[in-house]
């Protein structure tokens, strides 16, 4: 490689280099100019709904939040939401990718009517899932009653609603889990299962000695785009199905950050429940690759 | 290649200049067309308007054009267009809870400006519903739009029932009659409850603002003498005697309702009304929107209309001027205009709905439907309506009331101790608006 006379970076670097700035201008722009603007709404007060100008409170945007019962409450469901959705995707994915990969009749028709929830455009889904839910006309109810159980409140039962928001989310996902697991299963070289076989390894072992190990990289990735839309990105099937309720029962970041930014005007506190959404997230993940190195390890 | 590289930076750093360079230049004003968008949103009163608005460009030579939101995203699209130096929008529908904000920010056009207080009145607006929307004596909508009233909705077969009116005057000592105070409703409601039909069927969801919870409480709690918050003293009213013993009412009321009373929506309830029963029990009474009213007849079971039984809020619907719109006169015309006596007619007509003008209130074809008095006397009439928290953080604490009725309605101990609840909740709610304010 040649290294242009008095930079540190070879000529194809450099290269590399001015070919991305366009690019990245634009990211900068488009991506880091609100994030960065975001940072800064955050600790600032701006009460547009009394005609008055943004000004800087420090950390009490944060303080207010962290101290407000509300914000604890609708914290605690999402942590809730993320960590009951995404494993229940995670084992139906793989059970499902699991099942792709037999050799079994119409195996195509079948992936193709597993991956349809995730064709369905959310909105339009939440749609179906709450008219499914309907306590009256519902569906589920209506099926339920066969087998003789009594109609239930699933969207406006304080204690059923969040279970009801994560089945719902859990249809739409596991095609998700499931395709990219497939996929990842499909990349194991069946050398590994062979020898594995001929030393006399048990369905189970090989399961958890070829299978898993060899799907680590797709499985942390699925994990982690699975945890970040769940704590960060869950809006329309809370908004269209419960609408955040009952009471507080189904509020989650997202939409308590729409509805503190965007119906109360509070655009500081608004921004301070993103920045704490994605401090969250990226926790997570770290979780998640501090989790995947000790297992490579 | 480093030098074909360093081109094409140096040409998309130079055309981004060049479109900054152009944006930034100063323009010569354009006259200002005769075209204006109004934030408009969909009902029979819209589709009615929109249908005379020919009538208005030919008169006018202004031209309207709709950018239809939906209604609840409104005030997000606003608050951005008041922001921008070059609005997109120069009128907008505007609803009553959303007003205090909106008018808070100084955005919008003082309609006194154009038309003095004396003025409106003396044309026939009703003096009552323009001091509803009202803010430091300034106005910035009439309700030409909705001004929906709540009603109660009866069921004529099972209050002409002879076995039920006789079991009635055994349990009571008194005849089967409908309703007209919350303690006859709540005795009534009973009742029925007890003959196997649910008492009254109410709507009382606690996330739909404007809707819901938030038409019971407020005005139960000003009939009782309470309050939720008061503006001109600056007063928390939410845990005030007669506020506690509104949700205990309401708590009390909330036995003989539909199980679902709590996730009903408009749907739901005008099914219920229309199929004359809902979860398997028939309906006795509703308490529902005045435009329930002509679909009646197509119901599976006979009902008929009386007064609501307690007060109840503003639902009050209209066209605003954006004061940063170039075009604030043209769109004053098109205010004038939809609250003309042949529009607001036509409107109160379309829907039914309480007319803004006593004009319309007092037009023979008007007049002769019998709905009219029933919603009047329920909506300002027999029952003031009730007014609306005027503050910019009104939807907040409006949010923070049906989150806390919600806590009240699914307490475990809501039946057997509905005060000892009503208390509890409306004192949290109280640490809550104080926080609001505060905040």
């Amino acid at each position: 490689m040649r290294k242009i006379s008095g930079s540190p970076l070879t000529k194809e670097a450099m290269i590399g280099f001015l070919m991305v700035t366009p690019a990245l201008a634009i990211l900068a722009i488009v991506y880091f100019y609100p994030l960065f603007y975001n940072v800064d709404l955050s600790f600032s007060r701006w009460p547009i709904t009394e005609g008055l100008s943004k000004y800087y409170v420090g950390l009490d945007n944060y303080q207010n939040l962290f101290t407000s019962g509300d914000f604890q409450k609708v914290l605690g469901n999402t942590v809730f939401f993320t960590v009951t959705s995404v494993p229940l995707e995670f084992f139906l994915g793989l059970g499902l990718a699991l099942l792709l990969t037999k050799e079994i009749k119409g195996k195509n028709a079948f992936t193709t009517l597993l991956s349809l929830p995730m064709i369905v455009a959310p909105v339009i889904a939440a749609l179906a899932w709450r008219w499914f839910y309907q306590f009256d006309f519902g569906a589920l109810n209506y099926l339920l009653s066969f087998v003789g159980v009594k109609p239930i409140l699933w969207v406006s039962d304080v204690n059923i609603a969040m279970y009801s928001v994560i089945i719902a989310d859990v249809w739409t996902t596991t095609p998700f889990m499931m395709l990219i697991l497939y996929a990842g299963l499909q990349m194991i070289p069946i050398q590994l299962y062979e020898a594995a076989k001929i030393d006399g390894a048990s369905q189970w072992q090989i399961f958890w000695h070829v299978t898993l190990p060899s799907l680590r990289t797709v499985l942390v990735v699925a994990l982690m785009i699975r945890t970040i839309d769940a704590f960060t990105k869950l809006f329309d099937m809370v908004y269209v199905i419960t609408g955040g309720g009952p009471g507080y029962a189904t509020q989650v970041l997202p939409i308590y950050a729409y509805k503190v930014g965007l119906n109360f005007f509070d655009l500081g506190r608004g921004a301070a429940i993103s920045m704490i959404t994605l401090m969250f997230s990226a926790i997570m993940v770290a979780v998640i690759l501090i989790a995947r190195s000790s297992w490579r390890k | 290649m480093v030098w074909i590289a360093i081109l094409v930076v140096i040409i998309v750093i130079a055309a981004l200049g060049a479109y900054w360079w152009y944006i930034s230049q100063p323009t010569t004003p354009a006259p200002v067309s005769k075209v204006i968008s109004i934030a408009w949103t969909e009902g029979p009163e819209f589709d009615f308007i929109q249908g005379k608005l020919p009538q208005f460009q030919t008169q006018t030579g202004i031209t309207v054009n709709f950018q239809k939101i939906p209604r609840a995203h409104i005030i997000e699209r606003l608050m951005l267009e008041m922001l921008s130096p070059t609005p997109t929008i120069d009128g907008t529908v505007l609803y009553v809870l959303e007003a205090p904000s909106l008018a808070a920010t100084g955005g919008l056009v003082d309609l006194y400006t154009y038309k003095s207080k004396s003025k409106w009145i003396s044309e026939g607006f009703y003096q009552d519903q323009l001091e509803m929307l009202e803010f430091n004596g300034s106005l910035y909508y009439v309700p030409s739009l909705w001004n929906g009233a709540l009603i109660l909705f009866y069921r004529t077969d099972l209050f002409a029932s002879t076995t039920l009116k006789q079991a009635f005057r055994t349990q009571y000592g008194e005849d089967l009659t409908v309703p007209t105070t919350p303690e006859q409703l709540l005795k009534v409601a009973k009742f029925f409850n007890d003959q196997g039909y649910i008492g009254i069927h109410l709507q009382m969801t606690t996330s739909e603002m404007g809707a819901g919870a938030y038409t019971f409480y407020p005005p139960l709690a000003f009939y009782y003498g309470g309050g939720i918050y008061n503006d001109t003293t600056a007063k928390i009213t939410c845990n005030s005697t007669g506020s506690v013993q509104a949700l205990e009412y309401l708590l009390n009321l909330a036995q003989y309702a539909q199980p679902t009373y709590l996730e009903d929506g408009t749907f739901e309830a005008q099914t219920a009304v229309m199929q004359g029963q809902t979860g398997g029990k028939q309906l006795a009474m509703a308490d529902q929107w005045s435009y329930m009213y002509p679909m009646l007849p197509d119901a599976t079971q006979p009902w008929n209309i009386s007064e609501r039984i307690f007060p109840q809020q503003p639902d009050m619907l209209g066209v605003a001027i954006l004061k940063n719109s170039p075009k604030k006169d043209y769109v004053w015309q098109f205010v004038n205009w939809t609250n003309s006596f042949e529009i607001v007619k036509g409107t109160t007509l379309a829907t039914p709905k309480a007319p803004c003008r006593s004009d319309v209130t007092n037009d023979p074809e008007v007049r002769s439907n019998y709905w009219v008095n029933v919603i009047l006397n329920s909506y300002g009439g027999h029952k003031k309506i009730t007014p609306t928290i005027k503050n910019p953080h009104a939807t907040e604490i409006y949010e923070a009331m049906m989150k806390r009725l919600h806590e009240g309605f699914t307490d475990p101990d809501a039946r057997t101790n509905p005060h000892a609840v009503a208390q509890r909740v409306l004192d949290a709610l109280y640490e809550d608006i104080a926080r609001i304010i505060k905040y």
